[in-house]
């Protein structure tokens, strides 16, 4: 039976999962499209997008205050029971599954739908909790790099749709100052953009424009979600077990696709990793060499004005 | 430090106090029922409750009190993310599906004693699936709308419209027109420069909305901080007045 892409509801159970697959039902989203009713009488579960909650003001101002990936579900009374439907909307193209608000509520009590669900909430507040203290004092360039950083690793595209309207949208910021931002990132050859998509060309580089808010984002963005076995009336479960750490291979040391339980595993790491070295090098040499261009055009220019 | 509970018997709620609001929005039963298992703490000024990756081992429910939840961030920057006060609990994180403090929990204005639940009653009382458990629930929703609301407010507003939003939401767990606070204090809290303060709080004084002498705040006009607050304040109170209405008919009953 295929799994659905939404992590949240592929860790369920075959026996809770066959009873909720036939309430869900599938819908194609664009970039900035609402999410149809949504908060209102559906949930929605992204499978290959990110949906925004966005905080509207009276003056017209908007500023985005939670995105939810693949890991969870939006459109909870719990998590925005002051948000209308029209706060929801999609970034970048992608799918998603829904079902309504009734019957996700009743699943919800008669599977551990419930209790995914559970776990996820607490990831999702803490999160916003970090984009509390962040919108507060992180600088709006470290804020950009984060959000597209985040997106891009939620989407698992290098190339995505996004306006620079929705993105200054998204982090608050006015377009003028966002233009300004984007550009001095396009020239530093970490991001290309055009009018309605982003390419991310230096992750690394953007890791490190990035606030410190990124790797708690991006844990809970992430996070495996672990769904206990069912226990009828038991005690509380702690949830340390959605926290673990990814631990590394003993023999080769790398994070790669752990477990490895073949040398041929960890050589297959390796060469991975040794790709992805070989590559950065190149970049990184092209990087010199244009930088070292420039350099001396800008020495020749000024030795030929000295000799006039 | 688990001081002497005070001369009043289990029977009898501290009525003088004012208490939580949720405990006094219980019906008469429920509240007998869970009274024996609370106790009665002062609170002193910046006294951590929670800390941040520990687990919660006690739950509290604050009177006339003002308690903040800080971020601290990496590179050492601190700033408050929520505030709770009567209307709540310390320790929401337990129902949010955190067993561990996300943030520090310390107290910011002492005012009267709280009563406080180890985790471990809490949580046989709300698997109860009783009006507690509603009750904390709500809380919980309104909770996360407040914490929602201020990730807006703080991308968007300005440091005069946040300090004003921040005194209306004491104002009103207090109950009192006057409370200590000071410069400094309201600048963490706020994530700004102490100056910033100074500087927003000369201009309310200067409007006749609040006075403040050396350490303590004086609220003068209501309505005029409700106006240079941002809109903040109100989507929070609606969402808290819908989802928890204030029933001072309740504690009423309860005091006889």
């Amino acid at each position: 039976m295929s799994r659905s892409p939404n992590r949240l509801l592929a860790s369920l159970s075959a026996g809770d999962y066959r009873r909720i697959a036939p309430r869900l039902h599938t819908i194609r989203l664009n970039h900035g499209s609402t999410l149809p009713h949504c908060g209102v009488a559906r949930v929605y579960f992204p499978g290959t997008g990110v949906s925004s909650i966005l905080s509207r003001m009276t003056d017209g101002t908007t500023i985005e205050v939670a995105s939810v990936g693949s890991e969870g579900v939006v459109g909870l009374p719990a998590l925005g029971s002051q948000f209308s439907a029209g706060s929801y909307l999609h970034v970048s193209r992608g799918t998603l599954q829904y079902m309504a608000l009734n019957v996700f509520e009743t699943l919800c009590a008669q599977t551990e739908l419930g209790t995914a669900v559970g776990q996820f909430c607490g990831m999702f507040t803490q999160s916003v909790m970090q984009l509390v203290a962040c919108n507060r004092l992180h600088p709006l360039e470290a804020r950009c790099a984060r959000w597209i950083l985040l997106t891009h690793e939620r989407l698992h595209r290098a190339n995505f749709e996004l306006t620079q309207t929705f993105l200054a949208m998204a982090i608050g910021a006015k377009s003028g100052e966002l233009a300004s931002i984007m550009d001095r990132l396009a020239d530093r050859h970490i991001v290309k953009h055009d009018a309605g998509s982003v390419t991310l060309l230096d992750p690394i580089a953007l890791r490190r424009q990035a606030c410190s808010c990124y790797p708690v984002l991006r844990k809970n963005a992430l996070a495996p979600i672990k769904c206990p076995p069912r226990n009828r009336g038991g005690r509380h479960r702690a949830n340390v077990v959605a926290m673990r750490p990814m631990t590394a291979c003993t023999l080769c040391g790398l994070t790669r696709d752990y477990p490895h339980k073949t040398h041929a595993e960890c050589l297959r790491a390796l060469d991975a990793d040794l790709r992805a070295v070989i590559q950065r090098a190149k970049q990184l040499t092209q990087l010199r060499g244009q930088i070292a261009f420039e350099s001396m055009k800008k020495f020749q220019q000024f030795a030929t004005r000295s000799r006039s | 430090m688990q001081l002497a509970k005070p001369a009043q018997t289990v029977t009898t709620s501290p009525a003088q106090w004012s208490m939580s609001s949720l405990l006094s929005s219980l019906p008469q039963e429920d509240y007998q029922r869970l009274s024996s298992q609370l106790t009665w703490r002062p609170l002193k000024v910046r006294q951590t409750l929670h800390k941040h990756g520990e687990p919660i081992s006690e739950i509290y429910f604050p009177s006339r009190s003002v308690i903040s939840i800080t971020n601290a961030m990496e590179d050492g920057g601190i700033v408050e993310v929520a505030t709770v006060g009567r209307e709540g609990l310390v320790g929401i994180g337990s129902v949010l599906g955190n067993s561990i403090a996300s943030g520090d929990a310390f107290v910011q204005i002492a005012g009267e004693p709280a009563a406080v639940m180890s985790i471990d009653a809490f949580r046989r009382e709300m698997e109860r699936r009783g009006p507690f458990q509603e009750l904390v629930t709500r809380y919980s929703q309104a909770f996360v709308a407040q914490l929602m609301q201020s990730v807006a407010c703080n991308g968007l507003h300005s440091a005069e419209e946040r300090c004003c939003r921040w005194l209306l939401m004491t104002h009103d767990r207090i109950g009192q027109d006057e409370f200590p606070l000071t410069h400094e204090f309201l600048a963490i809290m706020l994530g700004v420069r102490r100056p910033t303060v100074t500087l927003v709080m000369a201009e309310l004084a200067r409007g006749g909305i609040v006075s403040h002498v050396r350490g303590h705040v004086r609220i003068v006009d209501r309505k005029g901080l409700e106006g240079a607050s941002c809109e903040c304040y109100r989507n929070v109170r609606s969402v808290f007045d819908r989802l928890l209405p204030r029933s001072e008919r309740a504690s009423v009953a309860i005091a006889q």
